[in-house]
């Protein structure tokens, strides 16, 4: 090896390695970095639950109604595209989960009969985005600080009961979606050298590390992902315990390339298994799909036509039932045309048994999926980012009863116009689809298999990028009443 | 141990300053309500819209002798950019706004703010079913050139 190549891979090494960048690096090191990121969300969070419980009941006039729906989601995304899982890295509700976990000590694991896996988060998910549409959650902002409330007793309550990151791991219906979005980010927690751990005989990175006393010092990785065996982002949220605890300093942060090491759905994974023999995985995606696609169509005017076409075909005039009813739909209907896809897929390939083809390639849809859930959520920040800053001093205002940062200035809204904002969504849509059919073509190729077998889930991707594009170019409305 | 007595502290600081407080954040006292006379078109449709409505004080009594008040429309979501205008008086306490349109279709919040015998008041109004009409309007609080209706 010449001396050239040498630096050259040092520096690559050094550049994908984000412990190693100045600041950063010396940040990610410390071991409160997770805590102190977390204390500034908790602050936030504070915030909300303050105005939302005794703020102004306007949505646009509160934190609680402007941060989470207009900022928070639109910053999710950006961070998962842009850098990592940085929300469940800084997630607030899991600081009275530590408590709870340091007051309770909980021994028992979490129940295999009941739910296991990801069926609980995927219920949870669905149950979450039809009560944002019936209960018009973001046009509440006290029934966002109930939400809110919810999820920290629910992460306290969980893991004060059951040991381990079990509300992350079964439970949070926002992790999961993170865990997904998190496919097509650039960063992953990863060793650095894997011939270290071969020669590991404490596993600290899963174990933790415990002081001589028997008393743990270092938490390891609470979702029981081992890092020799880890693929890809899948459950991690990058709480980076197992870059504490490794002895050796072996575990980073790395840049890679994003959703490339995600595709094949028979890799062995740490702490999830093979996902071609997870079926909560495999309807996780294709719910959040669906959801993605849904939850856009319940903020254009069409979706007020056919709810009300079909309380007058259905005789039902309860919106929360005719809710339940499209949602059902919804995912029924993507389900039924990703089984389809799946089982033509399976003879064509002359694959047995017949869900071998939904098995494999129904991960194809995440990108896709999140790329819907991009746009939509880009959308809200891009044309309304800039109202912090009248909100701001609207509360400076009535907490002080003196305008320090000046009068609202409310014509604040956007940060680009209409135009940019509708090309740039639209682009964002496009990204994803990009991204699911370029993962249906690896896979494809990764299998040996004709370009025939996976028409059938180019047809599917085709067709729902196809309603993407006319969900975005249709008039947005918004009622509190869907009859109305 | 540091960082969960901070939880706890903050936990009891903002329940006692909420209780304590016991009311709403810029909530102001106001005794004038809105009564909207006319919105016209009627229907109300997306594009420009001409605003009538009536002061009352807490009598019932319309109020007069303004000469202009504040209008703000603003959606029931977060993020988009409320239309902001001036209404003049017209006589006997009724108002008309002047530029005022609505940029998207759905269920719409009038503000009104004005001053009163050296008072600030705040009343609110709304106005459902703004539907999407033939008309081109403008875009939300970007452009001011002819645009087409927000999309999505």
């Amino acid at each position: 090896m010449t001396l050239r190549t040498t630096l050259t891979q040092g520096i690559s090494r050094s550049l994908s390695d984000l412990q190693r960048w100045p600041i950063l690096g010396y940040w990610l090191r410390w071991r409160h970095a997770r805590t102190s990121a977390q204390v500034v969300l908790l602050m936030l969070a504070l915030l909300l639950l303050y105005d939302g419980f005794f703020g102004p009941p306007l949505a646009p006039k509160n934190y609680a109604g402007v941060l989470p729906w207009v900022h928070w989601r639109g910053l999710v995304v950006l961070a998962l595209l842009f850098a990592g899982n940085l929300f469940c890295f800084a997630c607030p509700f899991l600081l009275p989960r530590r408590l709870a976990q340091r007051l309770f000590q909980p021994r028992r694991a979490w129940p295999r009969w009941l739910l296991p896996g990801k069926w609980l988060a995927l219920l949870l998910l669905v149950l979450f985005f039809w009560a944002y549409e019936a209960f018009d959650l973001w046009a509440s902002p006290l029934l966002t600080a109930w939400v809110i409330i919810a999820y920290f007793v629910a992460a306290f309550l969980i893991d004060g009961f059951f040991r381990g990151a079990a509300f992350c791991k079964h439970v949070c219906p926002i992790g999961q979606f993170n865990f997904l979005g998190s496919l097509a980010s650039p960063t992953v927690v990863s060793v650095r050298d894997p011939t270290v751990c071969t020669r590991c005989t404490t596993k600290d990175c899963i174990r933790g590390r415990f002081a001589a006393t028997g008393q743990l010092i270092q938490r390891g990785c609470e979702l029981g992902l081992f890092q020799p065996r880890k693929v890809g982002n899948l459950d991690c949220t990058f709480c980076l315990d197992c870059v504490h605890a490794c002895p050796v300093n072996n575990v980073t942060v790395q840049l890679r390339v994003p959703v490339l090491a995600e595709i094949d759905p028979t890799a062995n994974r740490s702490g999830i298994g093979r996902l071609s023999t997870r079926p909560d995985w495999m309807l996780l995606v294709l719910g959040l799909t669906a959801l993605g696609f849904l939850n856009a169509f319940g903020m254009v005017s069409p979706i007020y036509r056919l709810l009300q076409w079909l309380s007058q075909t259905l005789h039902i005039t309860n919106e929360a039932v005719l809710l339940a009813f499209l949602f059902a739909t919804g995912i029924g209907m993507l389900g039924v045309a990703a089984v389809l896809a799946g089982v033509v897929t399976s003879l064509l390939a002359d694959a047995r048994p017949l869900w071998w083809g939904f098995q494999r390639f129904v991960y194809s849809l995440a990108p896709l999926g999140f790329g819907m859930w991009t746009a939509h959520y880009l959308f809200h920040f891009l044309t309304g980012a800039l109202t912090i800053v009248p909100l701001t001093q609207s509360f400076i205002l009535d907490t002080l009863g003196y305008p320090l940062l000046g009068w609202p200035a409310w014509q604040l809204a956007s940060l680009l116009t209409i135009d940019k904002v509708n090309d740039l969504v639209l682009l964002v849509l496009a990204l994803g689809f990009f991204g699911s059919t370029l993962w249906a073509l690896v896979l494809a190729r990764q299998l040996h298999l004709q370009f025939k077998a996976i028409l059938p889930w180019l047809v599917l991707l085709v067709g729902l990028f196809l309603f993407g594009v006319w969900l975005l170019s249709q008039p947005m409305e918004m009622r509190g009443t869907l009859l109305g | 141990m540091w960082i969960l007595r901070l939880i706890v502290v903050l936990a009891l600081f903002t329940v006692s300053v909420s209780v304590s407080t016991a009311c709403q954040r810029g909530q102001q006292h106001s005794t004038v309500t809105v009564e909207i006379v006319s919105v016209e078109p009627s229907p109300p449709l997306v594009g420009p819209t001409e605003l009538r409505f009536r002061l009352r004080d807490d009598r019932g009594q319309p109020i007069s002798g303004l000469g202009s008040v504040e209008v703000e429309g603003t959606m029931s979501h977060a993020g988009m950019k409320p239309v902001i205008v001036q209404a003049r008086e017209e006589g006997d306490g009724v108002f008309v706004t002047q530029g005022f349109e609505f940029t998207m279709a759905g269920d719409w919040i009038i503000i009104v703010r004005g001053t009163r015998n050296g008072q600030a008041f705040e009343a609110r109004h709304t106005i459902s079913g703004v539907r999407s009409g033939i008309q081109s309007p403008k875009t939300p609080g970007h452009d001011h050139g002819a645009s087409p209706t927000p999309t999505y």
